[in-house]
């Protein structure tokens, strides 16, 4: 009987020693080799692409018989191979939730409410197996592809309503339509693979996991357009990646999947761009100007891509996960896309990074249209410290801040628009009631000051004077004018910004400020500051009677006010017996 | 089309920018980044207006049929004002003591849209030294403001590439490369960027205080020069289109203190007499063709950094500037009593090159200040001098008669034309029946035409701005173009649109600038160099004759390869 061990070795497991994990079974199988042909099994430990469990990593599966190890250890690498030739399970080494075990990775809550459309070949191939590709049905979208006309193909994308997954949302079949019909002999495909945002990580993942899916999906795109040459541009940060792309890219000139003549229909060609790491160049016409060589900076639109592109040719930009789901549509048919969504402007599923207190932090795939709350709790097993939910953040550095009574909103383009933030290219961050939301805003502006490009004044310097605005706020020294003008500054920024980057920036002030108002009127200077001095007995009055649970400490004590909650009330001084309380 | 503008509605004939379409009815919107000869950028916005309800560009969105455009909404004015406040809280007010703060655009915006009272924190721009290592401008970024116009017409109109922005976000600076001192890069200091940055960020270096004690130093003659341009602008600065003319500048001159007041189109007659010659000798040679003129000291640095194989082509002869100040140094100064220390000589151009220009080393010592038209009109206003009340005064002697082609020096054409003028009549004997060579006159970035010298038909071509400048010298490396004499000027307009000339300089005074030029040509006695009488004298008295060994000596200078970077980091 054959068994294969399969072992990530995608950046995120890598740095938590997968690659020992990998040698260590090769050498256990190795050094096992005559018992194993004794019994008549055959081991093969394979690398693989990544589940997307990060929490847990280096996680380890078995096949057939689909266990899941999980935190293993080069040191355990004995005892896997030992359980599989002896066919038991290791107890200790499975996944774990709330006091249950679980076997098989199927049954993990984690992978069992995902759907995985996008991700099923991660964690189970090989990424740069061309076999395995095939075997798991590669190039059966391109080959649909090419037995059509290329508008066939671009009314299946506009029939399965496929939205830009990169953040904008735009619909892929028209995008592509525009392309089609522009005027010029050459045409351009590009990929953005500049995945920029803080606690996104899911492009790298498929890049590194599936790379043959995306060239796939360009492959169709290049049919379907007319495009001949295309680049993908992958952040520098990305040095893995980077290499499986460009092997993947050899792989399938080798094997006649790209060059001249593709399947005698086509010629196309892929080259790699690297970029140098600014956030700005996930724009689509600052990318353009990076890969042309020049300063990343957003161009002016109109001309839109389309019509003037990269060296002033007809260009394309999609990112990563569009054309990764491609081959998919073309293969199950639009209605199976459509079935994926909620009915409302967008069809398929939705990959999400799920980071910040989350317990199983990782990738993840669901439906168009899952509750936030399936994804949290359900999926993500609810919050690592067992403390209230406060807010999740969406949609990176362009997205906003979503409170916890609103958690049972469907993750669309829609609700998440109406809500004052957007899906974004995918990350959700949870913050627990420990968290200040004033500082999760001055992290995003910090951000967002350096990685803009700065050319237009709304953004260089609104972005500047928001955050200090905020940390005026942060330090008690803002009036209620300051809150009125962070208001207003913020409206300005997000109406008069050149390009998305800045019009976005401000999502996160003006959702925080909607939902959070409170954190930030309560430090309006003035108010008085309460502090606990060293007379405090522990007698727990304050504790008690403080009406936002500001205060920590247990009897006998002395206790603290933990500044980011009080309100300055002042009922904590009223009712302190022993003068414990200072106020300033 | 028809555009509702304000609730008003107008036709348009063609397709244009908001920005454009408006200042064609009457408003001026306000911006900070436009630059009419460059692609809209977008990025200052503030000449944000409201089409069809949506706050957008107005230089980026074009006109459409029934689009109703507010240029003045509530929403538009409080974005404007928004805006305004975060580039002053981003900006070293300096303003009382600041030089430029009656040309600045911010400061003007500040005052038209009320902004008393910015609710931002100062941005701390301690970190920036300005950088004062060139003689034409300081760059002081405690008050640039990132318009990036600085860098654009650098890049684009001039393809100079001394500034490029570097950094991002917050951080973002316009800088020269390696944040060399800008004296050490490939910079022609035509101060273009000077002239179109709307702060002070960047400045001329005042040289008139200096200049003024020199005046006040009795034992010290001081003699001034006046460039043509100075003449076709200097009204400007006082709100006039005309009125002051070229007698009443001089009698300012006289009023300010200056000794002897000299005219550089007399120096311009000088160099159209050696370059038309040199012209012609290097035609019945064939040697060393193209010869390109040399007049523009921030051309002759742009060959002497960019293009070493076209030294060879650029003719010897030295600018009109400094040929007067040779002739003034040698034949005049001869004639006073002072001792040659006591004599000073300043020169007032509409250049900030021409700074730089005389302090190369060939030439030190013959110019001692030179100052750009905004400077003088700063010492005519310290003055108090009232135009109206003053008379007419003439040029002094010997250095002070002019011919109409030393006039057009000036414009774009301008010396392609004098030269011409001359070197026809000088080989042919014959008279030109029409000394206006009209196929090289106007604002047209390349202008060309030939003419038939004794059988051989001499090609000619004028360009203006060195990004043209580029691209014609590619052309000519590459064999695609073939000219015999090629004159070039960096500004656009040729010297009327200098770096050291009024704000606003654009196309619309420029054209104004060339007219007044053509109408002093125009009413000239003498239309040609040669048949100037001063010319006459100087070369019977002290020159001999064009190109004679002392012609050589005084007028004639040499050129260098520059290089920058690669001797230094890596």
């Amino acid at each position: 009987m054959k068994h294969i061990i399969r072992v990530c070795t995608c950046t995120g497991c890598q740095a938590n020693g997968s690659l020992e994990v990998f040698e260590g079974l090769c050498r256990a199988v190795s050094g096992r080799k005559k018992e194993c042909e004794g019994k008549g099994i055959e081991i093969e430990v394979k690398e693989t692409g990544c589940t997307g469990l990060s929490e847990t990593v280096p996680n380890v599966l078995v096949e057939p018989s689909g266990i899941l190890y999980v935190n293993v250890n080069e040191d355990k690498a004995e005892r896997i191979v030992d359980s599989v030739i002896n066919n038991y399970v290791i107890d200790e080494m499975l996944f774990e939730l709330d006091g249950k075990k679980y076997g098989k990775l199927t049954d993990v809550p984690f992978f069992a409410l995902q759907e995985r459309v996008l991700l099923a070949r991660c964690g189970y191939t090989t990424p740069l197996s061309l076999s395995d590709y095939i075997e798991s049905g590669g190039f059966e979208g391109l080959k649909a592809a090419v037995s059509m006309k290329q508008d066939e193909i671009i009314d299946i994308l506009k029939r399965a309503k496929l939205r830009g997954r990169g953040g904008a949302g735009f619909l892929t079949g028209i995008k592509w339509r525009f392309l089609k019909n522009a005027k010029g002999n050459e045409k351009f495909l590009i990929c953005n693979a500049d995945e920029g945002d803080p606690g996104a990580f899911m492009d790298r993942s498929l890049l590194e996991s599936d790379p043959f899916a995306v060239l796939e999906g360009m492959l169709i795109g290049a049919y379907a357009t007319g495009a001949t040459r295309s680049f993908i541009y992958i952040r520098e940060e990305y040095p893995l990646a980077i290499d499986k792309v460009k092997t993947a890219i050899d792989i399938l000139k080798e094997n006649g999947y790209l060059g001249n003549n593709v399947l005698e229909k086509f010629s196309f060609d892929i080259e790699i761009r690297k970029g140098a790491g600014a956030f700005v160049c996930g724009e689509e016409t600052a990318l353009m100007n990076s890969v042309e060589g020049k300063r990343g900076q957003p161009r002016i639109k109109p001309p839109f891509p389309a019509e003037r592109g990269i060296f002033g040719k007809p260009t394309n930009i999609n990112n990563v996960k569009t054309y990764a789901f491609v081959p998919l549509i073309l293969r199950n048919g639009p209605e199976w896309f459509l079935d994926k969504g909620n009915g409302k402007s967008s069809g398929g599923t939705l990959l999400i990074c799920l980071t910040g207190k989350i317990r199983l932090n990782g990738v993840v795939e669901v439906k168009m249209g899952t509750a936030l709350r399936k994804v949290i709790y359900d999926i993500g097993g609810g919050l690592k410290s067992g403390k209230r939910l406060k807010g999740v953040q969406t949609g990176g550095p362009s997205g906003g801040c979503i409170p916890e009574a609103l958690i049972d909103t469907e993750i669309d383009y829609e609700s998440m628009q109406e809500l004052g933030s957007i899906i974004g290219s995918g990350g959700i961050i949870c913050i627990d009631e420990d968290d200040s939301i004033i500082d999760l805003c001055i992290f995003f502006l910090d951000f967002l000051e350096k990685e803009s490009c700065g050319q237009c004044t709304p953004c260089r310097e609104g972005i500047i004077q928001m955050k200090d605005l905020i940390i005026k706020i942060k330090e008690r020294k803002a009036s209620e004018q300051d809150i009125a003008m962070l208001e207003k500054l913020a409206v300005y920024v997000r109406d008069n910004s050149l390009c998305g980057l800045g019009q976005t920036s401000p999502n996160v002030v003006l959702s925080s400020l909607k939902y959070f108002r409170d954190e930030f009127e309560r430090r309006i200077s003035g108010k008085p500051v309460f502090k606990i001095n060293e007379k405090c007995t522990g007698c727990h009055l304050c504790f008690l009677k403080c009406p936002v649970k500001a205060i920590n400490g247990s009897p006998k004590e002395i206790h603290e006010i933990i500044q980011e909650k009080c309100i300055g009330c002042g009922i904590c001084y009223d009712v302190c017996k022993f003068q414990a309380i200072d106020k300033e | 089309m028809k555009v509702r503008i304000n609730e008003k509605e107008y036709e348009f004939q063609e397709s244009k920018s908001i920005l454009d379409a408006c200042s064609e009815i009457g408003l001026n919107l306000p911006t900070l980044c436009h630059h009419e000869l460059l692609e809209p950028r977008g990025v200052c916005r503030l000449c944000v207006v409201e089409a069809d309800g949506k706050l957008v560009t107005s230089c980026t969105t074009k006109i459409r049929d029934g689009m109703s455009i507010e240029t003045h909404s509530n929403k538009v004015i409080e974005s404007r004002r928004m805006n305004l406040m975060l580039l002053i809280a981003d900006h070293q007010e300096e303003c009382l003591s600041c030089n430029k703060s009656t040309d600045c655009l911010l400061f003007k915006y500040a005052n038209e849209y009320d902004i008393h009272g910015i609710p931002f924190e100062k941005i701390d721009k301690e970190e920036f030294e300005p950088d004062e290592s060139c003689y034409s401008f300081r760059r002081d970024l405690k008050k640039c403001i990132k318009c990036g116009k600085c860098v654009e017409v650098c890049n684009v109109l001039q393809k100079v590439y001394a500034i490029e922005y570097s950094k991002r976000g917050k951080d973002l600076k316009m800088s020269t490369a390696f944040e060399y001192p800008i004296n050490e890069t490939e910079c022609t200091f035509c101060g273009q960027c000077v002239l179109n940055c709307p702060t002070c960020a960047l400045e001329e270096k005042y040289e008139a205080s200096d200049l003024m004690w020199a005046i006040n130093d009795k034992e010290t003659v001081v003699a001034c020069q006046v460039a043509p341009s100075v003449r076709a602008s200097i009204m400007e600065e006082f709100g006039k289109n005309e009125g002051i003319t070229v007698g009443k500048l001089v009698s300012a001159l006289k009023m300010i203190g200056f000794d002897y007041v000299f005219d550089t189109q007399l120096g311009a007659d000088l160099t159209i007499m050696e370059e038309a010659n040199e012209l012609l000798e290097r035609i019945k040679e064939n040697k060393g063709l193209p010869m390109f003129t040399s007049c523009c000291p921030a051309w002759v640095k742009f060959v002497e950094d960019n293009f070493h194989d076209f030294i060879p082509n650029l003719s010897s002869c030295k600018s009109p500037q400094q040929m007067l100040a040779s002739v003034f140094r040698t034949y005049f100064a001869g004639k006073l009593e002072s001792k040659p220390e006591n004599i000073k000589l300043a020169s007032i151009m509409p250049c900030t090159a021409k700074k730089t220009e005389a302090r190369r080393y060939e030439f030190i010592g013959d110019i001692d200040f030179v100052i750009t038209t905004r400077e003088l009109s700063r010492m005519i206003k310290e003055f108090g001098i009232n135009f109206e009340a003053l008379d007419e005064s003439e040029f002094d002697c010997p250095l002070g008669e002019s011919s109409g082609a030393g006039a057009i020096f000036g414009v774009s054409g301008g010396v392609c034309e004098a030269a011409l003028r001359t070197a026809y009549e000088t080989a042919t004997s014959k008279k030109l029946e029409k000394v206006e060579f009209e196929q090289i006159r106007g604002v047209d970035f390349f202008k060309h035409g030939e003419i038939n010298i004794n059988g051989r038909v001499v090609r000619f071509a004028v360009v203006h701005t060195l990004g043209k400048a580029r691209e014609l010298l590619e052309q000519i490396r590459k064999g695609e173009a073939h000219y015999d004499f090629v004159e070039v000027m960096a500004c656009p307009g040729g010297c009327i649109g200098g770096g050291g000339q009024p704000i606003p300089t654009d196309m619309k005074t420029i054209r104004e600038r060339m007219q007044r030029l053509y109408t002093i040509d125009q009413l000239k006695k003498a239309r040609r160099s040669h048949e100037n009488p001063d010319i006459i004298r100087i070369y019977g008295e002290f020159l001999e004759q064009p190109l004679s060994k002392k012609a050589h000596a005084l007028l004639h200078t040499k050129y260098m390869k520059r290089s920058y970077y690669s001797d230094k980091k890596g």
